[in-house]
């Protein structure tokens, strides 16, 4: 091969409205190489890779492939260049057979333009062979495990002669088993093929295993970049979460009462089973884990969101049954949801109808809505809040990030919430907004002895706002720990299997 | 600027019916212009009592619209329930009796649409348009395919559909009636607000504390409530029950809310748009009538304001 140097990336800058993702980013990737990308959520890993694939477009930077460097990437040009990215959710055309997945677009024809069934399937066939893979290209992509549709998404990367293969955790959805599978088929395309490998994961056991080089990226920058024989875990993990938190995090003593929330055995989601915990008035408790760890299912479950959760609940003292969202706010619950701009936000509509509309019982005047009332606790909001907004009437879909989120904290604080339960509340928000709501939190936490317990896959962030932590992995509650005492890297550990 | 002071009107922030007020202007002039008749009281009358027979669909349609959801069976309702009323004052029941059995029946199609949708889970256009088709077929069952007399009764029964009220035809008291009872249920109730809220994300409205099944499933029985009424001001004015009345209505409707600028995906729009709405089509057919072009032109005419409308609301989602 002429070029050796698969990909090159150089000083690729991406910024949204308000957070800058990606701060000049640069590495490279030799042919056959075996590059693994780590990070924390919301490191810019995601970002980088929708860069590479064309689905978004960086503000500056260049991208070479095999020397080339690319000028406008769209997908279809990434795609052409030979770099196929596979993402976690797949996609796939689910009602499809794997034939016409693997050649999707690209199917064989015969005169007059009719697919030729026979020649799509002896090349699925084919290639499908040429990787070792048991499958029938007549099979419908439904019928297939998780782990199968992957390998179809591998064999649909070949076909298109791709060099290049991003994989976005490819093993979070695999056994033990299928993971050592596709850890072999990575290997042989690597050293037959010369096909280079970008392998996005969270589980450090596997990058040392199958990576031959890492990149460490933090705050959408490369933080660290070496080869994996030179690094043990512990540095790899100080390297991904070591940031300077300097005074980001505000500091408080916090006023602890009375308990205000305890679950025993709690399942829910499918994914959450047996979990305990508690919250106390004025505490602020965080609930840690990646991606999969199940801290999304364990809050909808004690909100009452999940219909299938169980559980014996206790609020404030008195055991309850939540049979909907509905119940879980009457009772003083609160939820702010993981994905603000469709479970949190009515996007459509304006700042005052975001605040309200989970206490407008409390704003009537006889039939009808006082205007009067509502515009009174609107505006209690915004000024208590800090809302930037430039009236109660502004589409809240208008509004940054960081005051989006205090849009619907403070429904909560309208709804006269008691136990807050913050799912993710700083994804998404800059730093800036971060402390505005770490400022919130506290504040709510002191005045108002508000219980909070805030999931969170950031760790300073848990570590910094939490009185207490829980560790969660793979749908049980690993450790508590006194988030005073821990550390990082003890956090990290109860979080993965190591 | 700080929070709490009102902002001053800005040509970003004017209301949504803005360009609504606009073509409604640029229509009645131009239809004076086109026609001497048209500002003659009687044809005034005449297009707002039109106004007033699609408009109660178009409210409606809007309740309907605003949780992102779609009625096909409006047209058929109004065919059935015309039909049931018509029967029973045929066979002597009393007016009222009559109109309410009529109602009742109406608002069971409602009942079934609703259910369908919200524990069957059958997406909205597939469950109306299987019993807009089923209720067409009852209409014509009892019917026995041709239309229904109204007996002796139907004279008296012409004041809801013909008659006058301070020199107003009856039609448009109701749908004044309609109109505010509509606005103020959208505007002041935390029913209204939970209608907005499930149009714009049900996930967020059912996580907000609302219960997302029963405002869908009430706004179904409105709609079908709405369909009944203007099913019997459609029976009184053509005196006799067909089971074929009100083919189409539910595009009408539909076009209403829609130049209304009721958005088709949920969430957005309001009374105020959707009587704009139904005067533009009735000012438009009125010219139409008027400038002589035949029925069926009209009905390209209006498919292209359909397409039009929406088109509109496209590009402006396009800029959003």
């Amino acid at each position: 091969m002429p070029e050796s140097t698969a990909l090159a990336l150089q000083g690729i800058t991406k910024s949204f409205p308000g957070v800058k993702a990606l701060k000049q980013v640069s590495f490279s990737l030799e042919a056959g190489e075996i590059r693994a990308l780590v990070g924390e959520n919301g490191a810019g890993k995601s970002t980088l890779m929708k860069v590479l694939s064309g689905a978004y477009s960086a503000d500056q930077g260049k991208i070479s492939v095999f020397g080339e460097a690319i000028d406008n990437p769209t997908p279809a040009t990434m795609i052409g260049k030979g770099v196929a990215v596979i993402y976690q959710e797949m996609a796939q055309a689910p009602h499809l057979s794997v034939a016409e997945n693997v050649l999707l677009g690209r199917l064989p024809r015969r005169a007059g333009g009719l697919v030729d069934w026979a020649e799509a399937r002896r090349q699925t066939a084919a290639v499908l062979e040429r990787l070792g893979f048991d499958i029938d290209p007549a099979a419908r992509i439904d019928t297939l495990s998780v782990a199968k549709r992957q390998m179809v998404e591998i064999a649909r990367a070949l076909t298109r002669n791709a060099r290049i293969i991003v994989l976005d955790e490819p093993s979070a959805v695999l056994a033990a088993s299928e993971i050592a599978q596709l850890f072999a088929i990575i290997r042989k395309l690597s050293a037959e093929d010369g096909v280079a490998f970008v392998y996005i994961s969270h589980r450090l056991v596997e990058v040392f295993d199958i990576a031959e080089t890492v990149t460490v990226m933090r705050d959408g920058e490369v933080v660290h970049q070496c080869r994996t024989s030179e690094i043990d875990s512990e540095t790899l993990i100080r390297h991904m979460v070591g940031r300077e938190v300097g005074d980001i995090f505000p500091k408080r003593v916090p006023k602890i009462g009375e308990e205000a929330l305890r679950v025993s055995g709690l399942s829910a989601g499918g994914l959450v089973k047996d979990a305990d915990l508690y919250v106390r008035r004025g505490e602020i408790v965080g609930l840690f884990g990646l991606a999969g760890a199940g801290r999304t299912e364990t809050l909808k479950g004690l909100f009452g969101a999940d219909r299938a959760s169980r559980g014996a609940l206790t609020l404030n003292g008195k055991a309850v049954h939540l049979v909907s969202p509905r119940d879980g706010l009457a009772h003083g619950l609160g939820l702010v949801p993981e994905d603000r701009k469709v479970a949190g936000l009515f996007l459509k509509q304006s700042v005052g109808f975001n605040i309200t509309i989970s206490s407008l019982k409390h704003l009537m005047a006889g039939p009808l809505l006082s205007r009067v009332k509502e515009s009174a606790l609107v505006d209690t909001i915004i000024r208590r809040l800090r809302v930037k907004t430039p009236n109660a009437r502004a589409a809240v879909q208008n509004l940054s990030g960081g005051n989006q989120q205090k849009c619907v904290i403070g429904r909560l604080v309208g709804a006269e919430c008691t136990i807050m339960l913050a799912d993710e509340p700083t994804r998404g928000v800059d730093v800036g907004a971060k402390r505005e709501i770490y400022d919130l939190l506290f504040e709510l936490s002191d005045s108002r002895q508000l219980a909070i317990v805030i999931a969170s896959s950031e760790l300073p962030e848990i570590l910094n706002l939490c009185d207490r932590v829980y560790v969660m992995r793979e749908g049980r509650i690993t450790a508590e720990l006194d988030a005073r005492q821990t550390s990082e890297e003890e956090v990290m550990r109860y979080a993965t299997h190591n | 600027m700080s929070a709490t002071t009102a902002s001053r009107p800005t040509f970003r922030n004017l209301p949504r019916g803005f360009g609504l007020i606009i073509a409604l202007v640029v229509l009645i002039v131009a239809a004076s212009l086109i026609s001497p008749h048209f500002l003659n009281p009687i044809n005034v009358l005449n297009v707002l009592r039109q106004v007033a027979l699609y408009g109660i669909l178009g409210v409606g349609m809007t309740f309907i619209l605003l949780t992102a959801g779609i009625d096909l069976s409006i047209s058929s309702i109004v065919g059935f329930v015309g039909v049931v009323a018509a029967t029973l004052m045929g066979m002597g029941y009393p007016i009222l009796l009559a109109c309410l059995i009529g109602v009742g029946g109406g608002l069971l199609i409602g009942v079934i649409n609703g259910l369908g949708i919200v524990i069957g889970q059958v997406p909205p256009f597939i469950m109306t348009l299987g019993s807009m088709v089923m209720t067409r077929g009852i209409a014509l069952m009892i019917a026995d395919g041709s239309t229904v007399n109204l007996g002796p009764r139907g004279d008296e029964f012409f004041f809801l559909g013909g008659g006058f009220i301070l020199g107003v035809p009856t039609p448009i008291w109701v749908f004044a009636l309609v109109c505010v009872i509509a606005f103020v249920v959208l505007r002041l109730s935390p029913f209204g607000r939970a209608i907005y809220a499930v149009g714009s994300s049900p996930e967020a409205a059912r996580l907000a504390g609302i219960n997302v099944g029963l405002v869908t499933f009430s706004v179904y029985l409105i709609s079908a409530g709405l369909a009944s009424l203007s099913a019997l001001i459609f029976l009184s004015r053509l005196s006799v029950g067909d089971p074929n009345s009100g083919v189409g209505l539910e595009l009408e409707a539909i076009t209403i809310a829609v130049i209304g600028g009721t958005s088709l995906f949920g969430g957005e729009g309001g009374i105020a748009g959707t009587i704009g709405g139904a005067m533009v089509l009735a000012i438009l057919a009125n010219i139409l009538n008027l400038a002589g072009v035949s029925p069926f032109s009209q009905q390209v005419v209006k498919g292209l304001i359909i397409v039009f409308a929406v088109l509109l609301e496209a590009g402006r989602r396009r800029r959003a």
